[in-house]
């Protein structure tokens, strides 16, 4: 076999792609890290001895085509297979498994939260890696030591805790969607939900997924503002890391994503833990600004409400508050497939301003689609949807290509982790919190009957201004969009879809958007487009609908007027890696990011490349490459967009005008943006949300430099073994 | 070699095709295509054309039909394909429809819209684009209701350079 004369470039990045992967297959048997009966088992090697004809691993193989079929969807592989009795729209959608608040975990808990971690030795199991009988590690695995202890610890005591495992795939029997089964498509908590993504599909096997509480529908965090969490993930996946049917790190680190928190909370992607261990997660939760602005909390819009109908004033900026955020695995070059295996789920932040009661009228409350029935955090009609696409197997098992460098991509879409569901609605408005929860899928939205709807919210921060639309921009991976529908525009019995008009042909980028017809025609080649979840009205509200939607929701906050300095990133392929340490120097690339104008750099979590000072403002200019689209993901503070390729803030759409923590590119395009470094300090990444790019180095690691103090500059980086977590210097990249 | 992100110096723009007068008289279109060179290898790194182009038509339906009318301004700019034998270069379209305004047949009321839709299409000879966009009574902002309108688009384009060369459309409804 032999490549073409004159092979395309993509032709030739594929076959270095499969040469470097057969490379680490080559290191992986010779470390004992895979035998090659696991290879054959997982189809990389035929029973003849030669490497499987596969994109990704073959250099004769096209990752485009790789399964010879037309399509390239899904990535790697066949068609996922589909009984005839596995029909769209034919299962309710389950809506989010809401985790239980543990009041008071510095005495509920076992052992008790330490501002520091805990050290406390236990027996390790000598199945991990680098283990032999009678080692022992810690039984946290938050870097030990002051650096890491939880900052303003005592300040921000905890006041509630959340308890959840990682672990293989299992019957879920304490289902909490926290709304009545009338308003969750008829669906009884207490029958037990299988980890399955289809009643008439298999259930995954215990590996195969790896979930929060290893259950199925994802699980949803309430919080409030003023109400610090602490957040104890134990990790309870296998010790040997084989056991993961083909995909998944057992090894994770768990990013709130976006919150203003310190770094030690972030979920950094070099302080993962292993399984036997946990890690408490300590999420403050204040307003941005929280030390510098409205100190004295007399602003009656910086509030949080009381539980009793009233609020709280606490310190900070109002215009910073936050709605929707995800929480994910962040671990160091395995991100794509350990999110892709189920590490994702959202969490719900509220505040005076968005309290989730659509009832109270106080001249704060924006009274948004929810509810009426708590004081806050009502979920009735308030609905977070988890899009994702999938793909398996022939005994409907998930599969996942790991050798694609360009993106996975799957050829079903499920929402909250079922395949193309019916959700039951009343006749009223609703609120979506929608995540694109996907590794390498972007989505735009549109009601099937091109009726119109509106945008509230853009990466978990409420617009300044209501934005109304027939459909939405591209979603890039990451991204969340709030939005209401009124339902009031259909009739009872009547059915309307939400439908994908983001074409792929890659994971690179969208080939193309589609009209609204043409996505339903059935015509396009990706499996992705077209209809995916059908809202079907299903009778008159039960209650009257209180609720509103303003068209002034939360403005700007106010910058500084000086900027401190302008930074430059680019985001391309063919990095090179100076860096030498095997522990933190991803070597596979091609991707990386070109920072302070030099070369493009592949992830290297030692390496800090930007040092921003503390208490400052800067301004950030985005750059892409060619024939992709990265949606960039920047780590601890909202952005605010400044202009597109070049352009002012007419240049910026009116739904992308508020804060956003995540910044499609487009291709060959740029985006300025402007942040404050505040509050908080320590290490923090920016990376391609394309989880596929992030996980084949296109991250960075960046600090927050106060001048030494309280922090350290620069930071020690964290290296995790079993044993306990050890400290290496950093390098820093000059004028960083 | 993708380097292709060196600071663009002004004297690098330069005014490809400076007026065209391309589309059909009823729908005439002004474009001005800018094409972006790299100064040091000469490479166009970006082709950005933008065009208005005027719009008219009526949208039936409850609770009365609108005609509307107004101008379109939209934006192309090239996507470049890294390898252009595998993946086909593509086109960027910002389409704003806020000009466009309408009046009710039966009322007389008046109609808007703040329309602006993104739009990603592969670069052919002539391209047929629909952009479904939201209306509503003038001082409403769409709430609590918003009629629902068709914008097509019929665009020519040079495929070797990626120009928008004409565009004309039409209102309808979806």
């Amino acid at each position: 076999m032999f490549l073409p004369k004159k092979p395309s470039k993509l032709r030739l990045r594929d076959a270095e792609n499969a040469r470097r992967n057969r490379l680490e297959i080559v290191k992986a048997l010779s470390q004992g890290q895979v035998t090659r009966r696991e290879l054959l088992k997982w189809g990389i090697f035929t029973t003849a001895g030669f490497l499987a004809h596969k994109g990704g691993l073959s250099p004769f193989a096209s990752a485009f085509a790789s399964h010879g079929g037309s399509t390239s969807i899904p990535t790697g592989f066949a068609p996922s297979v589909l009984p005839g009795n596995v029909t769209p729209f034919s299962q309710p959608m389950p809506r989010f498994d809401v985790l239980p608040r543990i009041a008071n975990p510095m005495t509920a808990f076992t052992p008790a939260p330490m501002a520091e971690a805990n050290t406390t030795q236990q027996l390790l199991d000598p199945r991990l890696p680098g283990v032999v009988a009678g080692d022992t590690g810690p039984i946290e695995g938050r870097p030990p030591g002051p650096i890491w202890a939880h900052q303003r610890f005592n300040e921000f005591l905890p006041q509630i805790g959340i308890e959840v495992t990682q672990e293989g795939a299992k019957v879920n029997t304490t289902y909490r969607p926290e709304v009545p089964s009338s308003l969750n498509s008829g669906i009884d908590p207490a029958v037990a939900i299988r980890p399955r993504f289809h009643p008439n599909l298999n259930d995954q096997a215990l590996n195969t997924v790896w979930t929060f509480n290893g259950t199925f529908p994802p699980k949803l965090v309430q919080v409030r503002y003023g109400e610090p969490i602490l957040f104890r993930h134990y990790n309870r996946l296998p010790f040997d890391v084989t056991q993961n049917n083909g995909f998944g790190r057992h090894t994770i680190s768990t990013h709130e994503h976006n919150g203003h928190h310190g770094a030690e909370n972030d979920g950094f992607t070099g302080a993962f833990f292993f399984p036997g261990q946990f890690y408490d997660y300590h999420w403050p939760w204040v307003l941005a600004g929280h030390f510098t602005v409205n100190t004295a909390a007399t602003d009656p819009f910086a509030a949080t409400p009381n539980g009793s109908g009233g609020t709280t004033r606490i310190p900070g900026d109002w215009r910073e508050t936050m709605s929707t955020h995800w929480f994910h695995d962040h671990m160091f070059s395995f991100t794509s497939q350990n999110v892709y295996k189920g590490n994702a789920g959202m969490l719900n932040i509220y505040s005076a301003v968005d309290r989730g009661n659509e009832a109270i009228n106080d001249g704060v409350n924006l009274r948004l689609p929810s509810g009426t029935a708590k004081d806050w955090g009502n979920l009735d009609y308030d609905v977070n949807l988890m899009l994702a696409d999938k793909a398996w197997d022939a005994n409907h098992q998930l599969v996942f290509d790991i050798f694609d460098t360009n993106g996975f991509l799957g050829d079903i879409v499920t929402v909250n982790g079922a395949y193309k569901p019916v959700f039951q609605v009343e006749r009223r408005k609703y609120r979506f919190r929608i995540l694109n929860g996907a590794v390498a899928r972007f989505f735009k939205l549109a009601l099937s009957d091109g009726k119109s709807f509106y945008q509230i919210a853009n990466d978990g921060n409420l617009l300044p201004n209501r934005v109304t639309l027939t459909q939405t921009d591209f979603l890039g991976i990451a991204e969340r969009y709030d939005i209401v529908i009124d339902f009031t525009n259909w009739n009872v019995n009547q059915s309307v879809f939400l439908v994908n008009l983001a074409e792929h042909e890659s994971g690179l980028m969208p080939e193309r958007s589609l009209s609204i017809s043409d996505a339903q025609s059935g015509s396009s080649s990706d499996p992705g487009v077209g209809r995916f979840l059908e809202f079907k009205i299903v009778r008159q509200p039960a209650q009257a609908d209180n609720s509103q939607v303003p068209a002034t929701l939360i403005p700007n906050p106010i910058l500084p007027a000086q900027v401190t300095r302008e930074r430059v990133f680019e985001f391309e392929d063919r990095a090179s890696q100076p860096g030498t340490d095997p522990d933190t120097a991803d070597k596979n690339g091609p991707w990386g990011i070109g920072a302070l104008g030099g070369s493009i750099l592949a992830a290297d979590f030692g390496r800090v490349s930007a040092q921003p000072g503390f208490g400052t403002r800067e301004i950030w200019t985005l750059k892409g490459g060619r024939g992709w689209d990265h949606p960039i993901h920047i780590h601890f503070e909202e952005g605010q967009i400044l202009g597109r390729n070049g352009g002012g803030l007419s240049s910026v759409p009116l739904a992308e005008r508020g804060r956003k923590d995540v910044y499609r590119l487009g291709s060959n395009g740029e985006v300025k943006i402007t942040m404050q470094f505040r509050d908080w300090g320590g290490m923090f990444m920016e990376h391609c949300h394309n989880t596929t790019h992030e996980d084949n180095a296109m991250l960075l690691r960046w600090e927050i430099n106060d001048g030494g103090t309280p922090f350290l500059r620069p930071l020690p980086t964290p290296i995790a073994k079993p044993q306990g977590v050890t400290f290496r210097d950093p390098t820093v990249l000059s004028g960083a | 070699m993708m380097k292709m992100h060196r600071a663009l110096s002004l004297p690098a723009l330069v005014v490809a095709g400076a007026l065209c007068w391309a589309a059909p008289p009823e729908a005439r279109a002004q474009t001005v295509t800018q094409s972006l060179t790299d100064p040091q290898t000469g490479a166009t790194v970006q082709t950005v054309t933008s065009a208005t182009v005027k719009l008219s038509g009526t949208v039936s339906g409850a609770p009365e039909s609108v005609s509307l009318s107004g101008t379109a301004k939209i934006e192309s700019r090239v996507v470049w394909s890294e390898i252009s034998t595998a993946v086909p270069a593509a086109i960027t379209l910002d389409i704003d429809l806020s000009g466009i305004s309408g009046v009710g047949k039966t009322t007389r009321t008046k109609y808007v819209t703040n329309a602006r839709e993104i739009a990603l299409r592969r670069l052919s000879a002539t391209d047929l684009v629909d952009i479904a966009f939201p209306f509503y009574v003038s001082g409403t902002g769409g709430f609590p209701s918003a009629r629902t309108g068709l914008a097509r688009f019929s665009l020519s384009y040079d495929v070797n350079t990626g120009a928008l060369k004409s565009v004309s459309g039409s209102l309808t409804s979806p």
